[in-house]
């Protein structure tokens, strides 16, 4: 079975109107799944969690961030052409969870 | 490798909403939503007046002797709302500080931008508590016909010296308001000491009610146009909302599952006084954890609540609270917490603090594994 979305919840800001998201997954997400999603863009890495942290800058600037081994990662959306960012990051996820 | 959290979760965000809350409340609320309704007007089951012995308990709270004049509502926000729209301060200065939270500057920047009032805000010192030399200047200036003061942030936890600053208010000719939403069930907040008109409380905080309830406590003599206006269950022949209080501002059916279970857990809290001790020396145990791992804290001496503010150099305050979150289920507060203005003052611009609030139930064991946790930002 090809790893999907299972949920998408909208989360509180306190501050500048960006949306934030949680993507809730069938899998956990893995190096393969992280490193995937990053391509493209800059990821930061902390492995001196107990669980490793990572965070996600890509091109069309949404940051995404998650633990490693987990089912879900937050995505914070600019304020900028927020939907069709929203619509597009989710065709992306979706192709890409495909694979995996 | 941090060993999992035992407690999980440790919930450190009291100051937003208490948890847990008294214990039995889920079942209290669950009995009288599913109780028959006795009387078709306000007071409603069990045969006995709740919202009477609710408004009675948080009067004995307050030192007050009429309980009428507690008038209850849904939140703090609302209670705020039906005492800043309801008191005639039209041409009027209004006087506030920069701990408030939003629930407190949102109605007076509308009322400003409405040209009904001139707002002043008045500056804070390093631990979020107001500058009292700032105040007295500022009321003598400006003879604002209203003034809102916190009792304490809920950024620091600072309290302020209400007695002194609402008494040089009150003998200026002000009406005075004072916000106990962070300290009514935590300090005590006496009215016969304290020279406020209007005290406003909620009950979903530290005094450990549902969410959904709140109110305000008026002084005698004071009076308030009703901002909300419908049925009361009282003299329904009249046009107007009946002069009587607290009808006169509790338009609509009242929430009595909710309120009774506020006086439920009032209750419960007076049965069980001792905590403070306890929770005193949890926030002696993290302050010094916090010093002792470098976090940048912001520091409040004296008469204060269990609140932590700090930030972790070298990280994001959102990623700590994040990584507590999901790798710890630790549960902080981030960001401004709706108070935006204090943290020009107290050095936490611009992306605020991470909150650690504490509540009677908060033990030594989650403290220091909180700061185990911590020790991974290392």
């Amino acid at each position: 079975m090809p790893m999907t979305i299972v949920k998408i919840n909208k989360l509180e800001d306190c501050f500048d109107g960006s949306y934030i998201y949680k993507y809730e997954f069938s899998k956990i997400v893995d190096e393969r799944v992280m490193n995937a999603i990053a391509e493209g863009g800059r990821l930061q890495y902390f492995p001196m969690f107990s669980k490793p942290f990572y965070k996600i800058y890509t091109r069309e600037g949404l940051q995404i961030k998650g633990i490693l081994g987990e089912y879900d990662l937050e995505v914070t959306f600019p304020i900028t052409d927020q939907f069709e960012k929203k619509k597009n990051f989710e065709e992306f996820l979706r192709l890409l969870l495909s694979r995996h | 490798m941090i060993p999992k959290n035992p407690f999980s979760p440790i919930y450190l965000n009291n100051a937003a909403t208490s948890y847990p809350k008294a214990p039995g409340l889920g079942e209290e609320v669950a009995s009288l939503i599913n109780a028959c309704p006795l009387h078709p007007g306000r007071s409603g089951v069990k045969g006995e007046d709740i919202l009477f012995n609710c408004r009675q308990e948080i009067a004995r709270l307050l030192n007050t002797a009429n309980p009428n004049q507690v008038v209850l509502s849904k939140s703090s926000t609302e209670a705020l709302n039906i005492a800043i729209y309801g008191l005639d301060i039209y041409g009027s200065t209004v006087i506030t500080t920069a701990m408030e939270h939003n629930s407190v500057l949102r109605p007076l920047y509308r009322l400003e931008h409405l040209k009904i009032i001139k707002l002043k805000i008045v500056g804070c010192n390093s631990e979020g508590r107001v500058n009292e030399q700032e105040w007295e200047n500022a009321i003598i200036d400006c003879s604002p016909g209203l003034v809102i003061l916190n009792h304490a942030s809920n950024v620091t936890g600072a309290v302020n010296d209400s007695v002194s600053l609402l008494g040089i208010a009150r003998k200026n000719g002000a009406v005075t308001i004072l916000d106990a939403s962070q300290t009514l069930g935590i300090l005590p907040v006496d009215s016969r000491q304290i020279p406020a008109d209007i005290i406003i409380f909620t009950g979903h905080k530290y005094l450990l009610g549902p969410a959904g309830t709140g109110g305000l406590f008026i002084r005698e003599g004071l009076s308030l146009e009703p901002v909300i206006v419908g049925g009361t269950g009282i003299r329904s022949n009249l046009k107007t909302m009946p002069p009587e209080m607290p009808q006169k501002l509790e338009p609509g059916t009242p929430s009595i599952p909710l309120f009774g279970g506020l006086l439920y857990a009032i209750k419960w809290a007076a049965s069980q006084p001792e905590f403070k001790l306890n929770t005193a020396k949890c926030l002696e145990i993290l302050e010094n954890g916090l010093e002792a791992m470098g976090a940048k804290q912001i520091s409040v001496k004296g008469y204060r609540t269990y609140v932590v503010s700090f930030h972790l150099p070298g990280w994001d305050n959102e990623d700590v609270n994040y990584i507590l979150g999901n790798n710890h289920s630790i549960i902080s507060r981030v960001g401004l917490h709706c108070a935006p203005l204090i943290h020009q003052y107290i050095g936490s611009e611009p992306r605020g603090t991470i909150r650690f609030s504490l509540s009677r139930f908060t033990r030594e064991e989650e403290i220091a594994t909180t700061l185990e946790a911590l020790k991974e930002f290392r």
